[in-house]
């Protein structure tokens, strides 16, 4: 079954975030990840979250280049449900499921 | 290079041909760095494809002499993004480069191809083939779209850093490898010098890239940006995806089908050339009725198979495929596969052979193989003769709602159901699987003008492969069932039609008692077997089966009123819903067996479509009997 969750109040994401406690989730409440990233908006990479112990998406990510402070770039969202998403690192474009991009956390818009 | 062959004088030149032994390089580097378009450019049509032992991973090798007639002997391993496999093809390249593969030796020397437009992802892969400390060189493949785009990239400055060759190349150039060429005249076959990587390889990637790469943005990028606003936009993108399958299966069916007819008639115009030559007799049958028609049935599938398949490297070549998957992924999604599933399965509508042969682009083993799995529940066009054979006997022509006609209603259910069966199934074979277990991350590569010798190269590469493998089984099976339908002859002053007093005939006679509950007579059981060969010989067979000649071009028409008058609705519904799964194609079979390489998954294959059909058809046929249709 496809995971259903809201931004920043994944009960998965809290589970495996090793640092903090309370300041941390008001922090997440405000973190943005790649999946909610609008259409032709550009943001940089703070970080790729791991989901559980071995996360083979996760490391993928990692290997194609999603790196901190990396710049990326929202080109496309699907047809239907706006999923998958196509997005531009650097000169490279790559599509991503939402469940995918959600692992992308974002830094600060500033 | 024929001046550099001159200035060898001529007994050298062969001691040195004979004497050198093969150099043996492989060729890695990621997915879209123009590796396999180098391979072809360097190794010609001296290519060998075979699978690697025990996994259903193209294995490529070629040869080539450099300029001093050194003989290399290179392999193409599979694309990967790292050496951290996660696909059966990455594990290839993984195994083979740190030397665990059981059958590959290690090769001497590694060239580690990348995108002179895209190093900041690919330098990556090759500071990590740098790690292993073997004799490599990196060749910096597309220099020429770097130029266009404004890249000036400092070969010698990267090449002293990282301790190891770094050669230019245009891999689509006639003379583009000339510098990879020259290099392997004498390979540097020590391992990488200078210091090892550094723990973040991102990071000294970035390093480099500001040392010794300088950009300056171009229009071309742009051309890529605005290429992608349309074919990736939700309501245009679908809409040219739309147009672009409707042209390809225009031209599948429009310009596939005269040359097929002319195959169709030079074969059977061969075979009467042939059997006119021959006395009447069995040796005569063989020839003509079993091995030329087994073979006419092959070489009749290549026309449609080639071009499909120049359509389907064509649109992976030029970078247009990916984006396909793209727009198509949330709907195969819901059966639990990916976008990549989509074109196999279409294809499969026209025949299911080029269907499940191009299930090679779907990188997932999972996905291709449950793709494989249902790819023959599309309605291929082998099943329309018996659809409208059945339809047209027992289904009134009538409106409905003043609006449709029933008969195409009819048809249109058989497709439909077809499609949810196979959707169904696909989710059936997948569940457990989450969308977590199963990414889509998949790269859209540029847009690139397809080589013309590239698409010349894979064309020939899978026609050779369909007439070798997929054909020498067809023919074989082809005459099996010739036999089974001959032997033994019907005895002297027999009334019935010959294949009746056969072997054919007499499975047919045993099978009835697994038949009768849905509803088949004898007549149907034994039409089901020469019906093995391919689905629509099932209408022949029939005709040959009431007598009437099998030959005769009309015997559908001289059916319609025979069946009408002798089967039951209820037989024929359930016949109809038979064929919606119609296991019985051997060719389907045999290319499950060929691509897979297990014979139990198309035994497998066989069995459960055969569960099904039954299933369905005892549904259909005890349905119909309830519902007065007896």
């Amino acid at each position: 079954m496809r995971a259903v969750y809201q931004h920043g109040l994944d009960p998965a994401r809290r589970r495996h975030d090793t640092v903090g406690r309370m300041q941390a989730d008001e922090r997440k409440a405000l973190t943005m990840y790649l999946d909610a990233l609008p259409r032709g908006s550009h943001a940089v990479i703070a970080g790729v979250e791991h989901r559980g112990d071995a996360d083979p998406v996760a490391t993928r990510l990692l290997e194609l280049g999603f790196v901190p402070g990396e710049s990326v770039q929202m080109i496309a969202f699907g047809p239907i449900g706006s999923d998958p998403v196509a997005v531009r690192l650097g000169s490279t474009r790559f599509a991503l499921r939402r469940v995918e991009a959600g692992r992308v956390r974002l830094r600060d818009a500033a | 290079m024929p001046r550099d062959r001159r200035a060898v004088p001529f007994p050298l030149r062969l001691v040195a041909s004979v004497s050198a032994t093969p150099l043996y390089a492989a060729l890695v580097g990621n997915p879209n760095c123009g590796k396999t378009a180098l391979f072809n450019r360097l190794t010609g049509s001296h290519q060998k494809v075979a699978n690697y032992a025990g996994v259903t991973v193209e294995r490529k090798e070629g040869r080539f002499q450099t300029p001093s007639a050194r003989p290399v002997r290179l392999l193409d391993l599979p694309g990967t993004y790292s050496l951290a496999a996660t696909s059966p093809d990455e594990n290839v390249t993984r195994e083979i480069c740190l030397g665990l593969h059981r059958s590959e030796s290690v090769p001497e020397l590694l060239i580690c191809v990348v995108d002179a437009t895209n190093l900041r992802l690919h330098l990556r892969f090759a500071l990590e083939v740098r790690q292993l400390g073997r004799p490599m060189v990196i060749v910096v493949n597309m220099m020429d779209e770097a130029a266009r785009r404004g890249l000036s990239i400092d070969l010698p400055g990267l090449s002293a850093a990282l301790g190891v060759p770094v050669i230019p190349c245009i891999s689509v150039q006639r003379g583009g490898t000339a510098a990879l060429l020259k290099c392997l005249d004498a390979p540097p076959l020590t391992p990488p010098a200078g210091p090892p990587n550094a723990a973040d390889l991102h990071a000294e990637v970035r390093g480099l890239l500001a040392r010794y790469v300088q950009t300056s943005p171009t229009a071309r990028v742009l051309l890529a940006d605005r290429l992608d606003r349309a074919f990736l936009h939700p309501v245009i993108g679908p809409a040219i995806l739309l147009v672009v399958l409707f042209v390809m299966f225009q031209t599948v069916f429009s310009w596939a089908q005269p040359v097929m007819d002319l195959m169709q008639d030079g074969m059977t115009g061969f075979g009467g050339l042939v059997g006119h030559g021959l006395p009447q007799g069995v040796l005569r049958s063989l020839i003509v009725d079993a091995i030329i028609a087994g073979a006419g049935t092959v070489a009749v599938y290549l026309p449609q198979i080639l071009i499909l398949f120049l359509w389907i490297l064509a649109l992976e070549e030029s970078g247009y495929l990916p984006r396909a998957a793209f727009l198509l992924d949330r709907i195969m999604a819901s059966a639990g596969l990916s976008g990549r599933s989509f074109i196999p399965l279409l294809s499969s509508f026209a025949c299911a052979i080029p269907g499940i042969m191009a299930t090679r682009t779907i990188q997932n083993p999972r996905d291709r193989l449950v793709t494989i799995l249902i790819a023959p529940l599309m309605t291929c066009s082998a099943r329309l003769p018996v659809y409208t054979l059945l339809i047209g006997a027992f289904v009134p022509h009538r409106r409905v709602l003043g609006l449709f006609n029933l008969q195409g209603l009819v048809l249109f259910g058989l497709y439909a159901f077809a499609i949810v069966s196979g959707l169904i199934l696909a989710r059936v074979m997948t569940r457990g699987v989450t969308a977590e277990e199963h990414p889509l991350l998949m790269e859209l590569p540029l847009y690139r003008r397809p080589v013309l010798r590239n698409l010349a190269l894979g064309l020939w590469q899978r026609a050779t492969m369909f007439l070798s493998r997929v054909g020498t089984i067809i023919v074989t099976l082809n005459v099996l069932l010739w036999a089974l339908s001959s032997f033994p002859g019907p005895p002297p002053g027999a009334t019935g039609a010959a294949i009746d007093y056969s072997l054919a005939g007499r499975i047919g006679h045993w099978m009835m008692p697994l038949f009768a509950p849905i509803g088949f007579n004898w007549q149907i059981c034994v039409s089901l077997i020469p019906g093995l060969a391919a689905r629509e010989v099932a209408v022949s067979a029939l005709a040959t089966v009431y007598a009437l000649g099998a030959s005769d071009d009309d015997a559908a028409a001289r059916l319609t009123p025979l069946l009408s008058a002798h089967w039951s609705l209820a037989t024929a519904l359930s016949l109809l819903a038979w064929y919606v799964f119609a296991p019985q194609c051997l060719s389907t079979l045999a290319v499950i067996r060929r691509e897979t390489g297990s014979l139990k998954i198309a035994f497998g294959t066989a069995a459960y479509l055969f569960a099904l059909a039954y299933a369905a058809s005892l549904l259909t046929y005890q349905v119909a009997r309830l519902l007065g249709g007896a």
